[in-house]
C-alpha cells in the first residue's frame, strides 16, 4: 500500500507543474500587450512602465516562470492590482466559505445520489426506478443559476426562511448548498444505478442469492462495495465541479467565497488575482483526484498491485 | 425476412457494413422504439423549429424598446411579460434559441475536430500517446467551468470568445473517449489484415479506424451539446459571455438579477428554455447511447 501511495503522489507532481506553466502563461496569452489590456487604452506611459516592472514582465520568459514558481511554492502569489493586498490573503479569507459550501453539497448530493441510485438499481424497471432517473435527468439538465434564482425568490424573498444574500453563518449556506447538491446528485444517482446494475448481474451475486443470503446482505455487502469505484471517481470529479460551480452560486447569493473573488477579478482585470485563484482551485482539484486514486487502493486491493 | 433477433445484429458496425442498408434500417428501428431518444428528438425539433421561424412566430421585435410597458407581468399581450426596457420576453426567447444552438454547434464542432485529431493520434501512434495524454492530464486538471472562465479572462467577454472558451474546455473529454475507442479498435484482426495487404497508416485510420469509433463520438457529442449550452449560458449569466441586448438566454437571466423582486418572469422563462434544450440533448444522448453503444453506460 505504501508503495502505491508514493507512486501516486509522485505522479501528481508533473501535472501540478504543468498547471503552474499554464497559469503562468495566462498573462502572456492575452492578445496584444497585457499591460495595456489590464490598464485600458488611456493609461499613462508611466503607469504602464510601472505595472510592467511590478509584474516583472521585462525578464526573459523562463526566468519569469521560475520566479513565479519559486514564489508560488513559498505561498506568494503576488498582490492584487485592485486592493493591493496579497492574493494569498484574499484567497485564505474567501476559502472557508467555498470549502464549507463544497463539503456540505458533496455530502448531501452523495447521500441523495447513492440512495436514489441504489433504489433505482434494486427496483430496476419499476416506477421508483423511473422516478429516480427522471429526477436525475432534470438534475443534470438544470442551469445552476436558474435553480439558484428560483430558490432565492421562493425561500428567501417570499417565505423569508433564509437570508437573501451575503454571509452570516450557516443559514446563508442552506440555499446555495441545496442548489449545488440538487444538481450533482443527478449524476451521482445515474452512475450509482448503472454501476450497481452491472454488479447485480454478476455470477457471484447469483451465488450469494443461491446460498440463501437475504437481499439486504446481497445489496449492501456484496454489491455496493464492488460498484463503488466509478461512483468514487465521479464524486471526486463532482467535488472539483462544485468548487468551480460555486462560482455561479456564490455570485447569485453574494457569498464572499473563491468563486465571487474570481468573477470580480475577471471583471476588474486583476490578473495576479485571476492567476492565483486559478492556480489554487486547479491544485485543489488535482489533490482531490489524488485522494480519489488513493481510495481506489482501499476499495479494491487489486489496484495497488497494478 | 424478419428483422429482429438475429445474433449478428449485435456485432460491431464493420461486420454489418457488407449490407449497410440493413444496419441503418435496424438502427432507425431501435431509435423509433427508444422512448428517451424519441422524446429528446421531438423536444429538440420543436425548439429548433421555433428558433428557425422566430421572425414569423415572435409577436414583437426582440430588441424593440417600449418604455410604456416596462416590467409588465405575463398577460395575453406579453405571454412571458416584458423586461426593464419593455422588450417582449417571449420574442426574446424565440430569437435566443438561435444563439444557443449556434453556440452549441460551434463549441462542439471545435472540441470534436481537435479532440478527434488528438485522440486518434494518441490512440494509434504509441510514440506520441504519452506526450498527448500527459498534456491532456494537465488540461483536465482544470475543472471545466473554471477553464472556460480562465479563457474568458484572457480573451475577454463576448459571443466568439465564449464559444472558443466552451470549445477548448470540452476538448479533453473527446481526446479521452476517442483514444480509448481507437486503442480497442487498433488491436482488431481486420486492422492487422489491412496492414498485411500493405495499407498505409492514413488509409487505415480513415477507412478502418474512424468508421468504427463513430458511435461513441456521436453519443458524446450529443451529451456535450447540452453541457456546452449550460456552460455558455453560465458565462453569460456572470456577465462574461454574450452581452445584452443580444437576446441570449443566459444574458437574459443575468439582466433579471437586478429585478428579481419586481419581475420574476425575467429570469424564470429564459432559464426554463435552457433547461428544456439541455434536457432534449440529454434525452437524445442517453437514447443514442443505449442504441449505438450499449457498453458506454457512463
Amino acid at each position: 500500500m505504501l508503495k502505491y501511495l508514493i507512486r501516486r503522489i509522485i505522479s501528481a507532481i508533473p501535472v501540478l507543474l504543468g498547471v503552474s506553466v499554464i497559469v503562468f502563461l495566462m498573462i502572456h496569452l492575452i492578445p496584444g500587450d497585457p499591460v495595456q489590456h489590464i490598464l485600458g487604452e488611456f493609461a499613462s506611459p508611466e503607469r504602464v512602465t510601472e505595472l510592467r516592472n511590478q509584474l516583472g514582465l521585462n525578464d526573459p520568459l523562463p526566468i519569469q516562470y521560475f520566479k513565479f514558481l519559486g514564489k508560488a511554492i513559498k505561498g506568494d502569489l503576488g498582490r492584487s492590482l485592485i486592493s493591493n493586498a496579497p492574493v494569498v490573503d484574499e484567497i485564505t479569507r474567501a476559502f472557508p466559505v467555498t470549502i464549507q459550501l463544497a463539503i456540505y453539497s458533496i455530502i448531501v448530493s452523495s447521500v441523495i445520489g447513492l440512495v436514489a441510485g441504489i433504489i433505482a438499481a434494486v427496483r430496476h424497471n419499476t416506477f421508483w426506478d423511473q422516478l429516480a432517473m427522471i429526477g436525475a435527468l432534470f438534475g443534470i439538465s438544470t442551469p445552476s443559476f436558474w435553480l439558484a434564482l428560483i430558490f432565492m425568490m421562493v425561500f428567501a424573498y417570499n417565505l423569508g426562511w433564509f437570508p437573501i444574500s451575503g454571509y452570516s453563518g450557516l443559514a446563508s449556506l442552506v440555499l446555495p448548498t441545496a442548489v449545488l447538491a440538487a444538481l450533482s446528485a443527478g449524476s451521482i444517482a445515474r452512475i450509482t444505478r448503472s454501476s450497481m446494475l452491472e454488479v447485480l448481474g454478476q455470477d457471484y451475486i447469483r451465488t450469494a442469492r443461491a446460498k440463501g443470503l437475504d437481499e439486504e446482505t446481497v445489496v449492501m455487502k456484496h454489491s455496493l462495495k464492488n460498484a463503488m469505484i466509478p461512483v468514487v471517481t465521479l464524486v471526486g470529479l463532482q467535488f472539483g465541479a462544485l468548487l468551480a460551480g460555486a462560482i455561479i452560486t456564490e455570485t447569485v447569493f453574494a457569498l464572499p467565497g473563491i468563486g465571487r473573488l474570481a468573477v470580480q477579478a475577471i471583471t476588474t482585470r486583476d490578473f495576479p488575482m485571476i492567476q492565483g485563484v486559478t492556480l489554487f482551485v486547479a491544485t485543489l482539484f488535482v489533490l482531490t483526484n489524488l485522494i480519489v486514486d488513493l481510495m481506489y487502493g482501499i476499495i479494491d486491493p487489486r489496484i495497488r498491485l497494478q | 425476412m424478419k428483422a429482429e433477433a438475429k445474433w449478428w445484429y449485435n456485432l460491431p458496425l464493420v461486420t454489418s457494413l457488407s449490407n449497410p442498408d440493413s444496419y441503418l434500417r435496424m438502427t432507425l428501428k431501435s431509435f423509433k422504439r427508444n422512448r428517451s431518444a424519441m422524446t429528446g428528438l421531438v423536444l429538440l425539433a420543436l425548439l429548433v423549429l421555433s428558433a428557425i421561424f422566430a421572425p414569423k412566430l415572435a409577436p414583437y421585435d426582440p430588441i424593440e424598446i417600449d418604455f410604456a410597458n416596462r416590467l409588465a407581468p405575463p398577460s395575453s399581450e406579453h405571454w412571458f411579460g416584458t423586461n426593464e426596457f419593455g422588450r417582449d420576453i417571449f420574442s426574446m426567447i424565440l430569437y435566443g434559441g438561435r444563439i444557443s444552438i449556434m453556440i452549441g454547434l460551434v463549441a462542439v464542432s471545435f472540441a470534436l475536430v481537435c479532440g478527434v485529431i488528438l485522440g486518434v493520434l494518441a490512440g494509434y501512434f504509441p510514440k506520441i500517446d504519452n506526450l498527448i495524454m500527459r498534456f491532456t492530464d494537465v488540461w483536465l486538471a482544470f475543472p471545466t467551468f473554471l477553464l472556460a472562465i480562465a479563457i474568458i479572462a484572457i480573451l475577454g467577454p463576448g459571443l466568439t470568445n465564449a464559444m472558443i472558451a466552451v470549445g477548448i474546455s470540452a476538448t479533453p473529454q473527446y481526446i479521452r473517449v476517442v483514444r480509448g475507442a481507437v486503442l480497442s479498435v487498433r488491436e482488431q484482426e481486420y486492422i492487422a489484415a489491412a496492414r498485411s495487404i500493405g495499407a498505409k497508416n492514413g488509409r487505415i485510420i480513415l477507412h478502418h479506424i474512424l468508421p468504427n469509433v463513430v458511435a461513441p463520438i456521436i453519443v458524446l457529442s450529443t451529451l456535450q451539446f447540452g453541457t456546452a449550452i449550460l456552460s455558455a449560458a453560465g458565462l453569460s449569466f456572470l456577465g462574461l459571455g454574450i452581452q445584452p441586448p443580444t437576446p441570449e438566454w443566459g444574458a437574459m437571466a443575468y439582466a433579471s438579477r437586478s429585478y428579481i423582486r419586481q419581475a420574476w418572469w425575467m429570469g424564470v422563462f429564459p432559464g426554463f428554455a435552457i433547461l428544456l434544450m439541455v434536457l432534449g440533448f440529454n434525452l437524445l444522448g442517453d437514447g443514442l447511447r443505449d442504441i449505438l453503444d450499449p457498453r458506454m453506460k457512463q
